[in-house]
């Protein structure tokens, strides 16, 4: 099914020219993995990039940069094949399955490193490693069905992603692919539906700050 | 020998880049004939010639993005080996060989030159995975659609050119860009966003 809330234009428009954060790079692609109509965008934008390497005035290369390049080639007999997606091991989690490929190596870097938290009941996260991601989180978060996330409002920006599932707020249902935008003005409680585990990943710029007792908890534990 | 040629007889001065134009040494489908060939059968006759075609245009794009002359043409050997690696993911049907080329040297910058560190290659990379096969006619209409970008690029007010210089041969974010030319940050991604409309439209009829 195609996703019915997409990334807003401008963030195709900079994926494509290469200039947001790896975080938030890597979250245009998951949206673009799972939507034909942004990933349609997404490709004439490239096409934009291409004709503007194709019309550049070219600068020469050194001499001998062809030597260099061919003895580099030379020590590799043959073109590999396209290797088939890695047989990685996920030890049985269940939010692996349900990623898309983009997103399968960052969780196969970080999942050494970082365990599942139990964050609430029915609700667990992951830190994602992303390099240069110095003031901010990416994490996978996964909820029950049912089950959900209380009422919080955001210190920073956060930019959430559906993998899997849906979930329920204030602002609407998101279903696989769906993107929603959270700042520090709203306050949202996040319900998954029943049935299926709903699978997102978000990217924080800053902490999310919890509001009520939970929040007091929070600020207590100084996160 | 240097690998491209000075200014050829029949140059114009393109709007966009400000630069003289030559005529296009190779054009659309030999590029795709020779990805293929390194494709097929390892071909490096083939490569080199893709090399001579390629690495001075990638060499200027990375310089503008702030390369030195140096780390560009490293960046363009590590560009270049991932295509001849790479060569069987790409498909001549989804893209131009220029516009992979593009994809892929953005994401290697992106790693390179931010993060300052040499990762390996990544066999998961997007501009790499094997993409979903088209139906034929959508192979002319792709070649048709880069055709209309190619005209409706040249034909931008210069106020719009500029920005989209500074986005693709600069790497300048659109708040970065509201600084350098002092324009309000709505402003620039309005005339972004009316730029990319009459690129979009002139792509339309082809997708």
């Amino acid at each position: 099914m195609t996703p019915s809330h997409h990334v807003p234009f401008d963030l195709l428009m900079e994926r494509a020219a290469g200039t947001l954060s790896p975080a938030m790079a890597l979250f245009v692609d998951t949206h673009v993995a799972l939507c034909p109509l942004c990933r349609g965008q997404l490709r004439a934008l490239e096409a934009v990039g291409g004709e503007m390497l194709e019309r550049i005035a070219p600068v020469a290369m050194s001499a001998g940069a062809l030597d260099r390049m061919m003895a580099l080639i030379g020590a590799e007999a043959q073109p590999r094949p396209i290797m088939a997606a890695t047989g990685m091991d996920f030890d049985g989690d269940p939010a692996f399955t349900r990623l898309p490929s983009v997103l399968r190596p960052v969780w196969a870097r970080s999942r050494p490193r970082h365990d599942w938290r139990k964050v609430f009941s029915g609700v667990s996260m992951m830190d994602l490693d992303v390099p240069e991601n110095h003031d901010g989180k990416v994490l996978l978060t996964v909820i029950e069905g049912d089950k959900g996330i209380p009422r919080h409002s955001h210190r920073g920006r956060e930019a959430i992603i559906v993998l899997s599932g849906a979930f329920q707020d204030e602002f609407g249902r998101f279903g696989k692919g769906d993107v929603c935008f959270c700042d520090g003005a709203m306050t949202h409680k996040p319900v998954a539906e029943p049935g299926e585990i709903c699978v997102a990943l978000a990217v924080l710029e800053l902490p999310v700050q919890l509001t009520g007792v939970l929040g007091f908890v929070q600020r207590v534990l100084g996160h | 020998m240097p690998f491209c040629a000075g200014p050829l007889p029949h140059t114009r001065v393109d709007p966009l880049t400000k630069t003289i134009e030559s005529a296009l040494p190779l054009d659309r489908e030999t590029l795709a004939d020779l990805v293929e060939a390194i494709a097929e059968r390892g071909d490096r006759a083939a490569f080199a010639r893709l090399f001579a075609h390629l690495a001075p245009r990638l060499k200027a794009f990375l310089m503008r993005l702030g390369a030195s002359a140096g780390t560009a043409e490293e960046l363009v050997q590590d560009v270049m080996l991932t295509i001849w690696r790479k060569a069987a993911s790409f498909d001549r049907r989804q893209s131009s060989v220029t516009t992979w080329t593009y994809t892929i040297a953005r994401n290697r910058r992106i790693d390179l030159i931010r993060r300052e560190t040499r990762p390996d290659l990544d066999p998961e990379e997007p501009a790499l995975q094997p993409s979903a096969p088209v139906a034929a006619d959508t192979a002319l209409e792709v070649e048709r659609r880069d055709a209309a970008l190619r005209m409706a690029i040249a034909e931008l007010p210069e106020e719009q050119a500029d920005l989209l210089r500074l986005a693709y041969y600069e790497g300048k974010s659109h708040s970065e860009i509201a600084d350098i030319r002092n324009l309000p940050l709505g402003t620039v991604k309005s005339r972004m966003r009316l730029a990319f409309n009459r690129l979009r439209r002139a792509m339309e009829p082809f997708q």
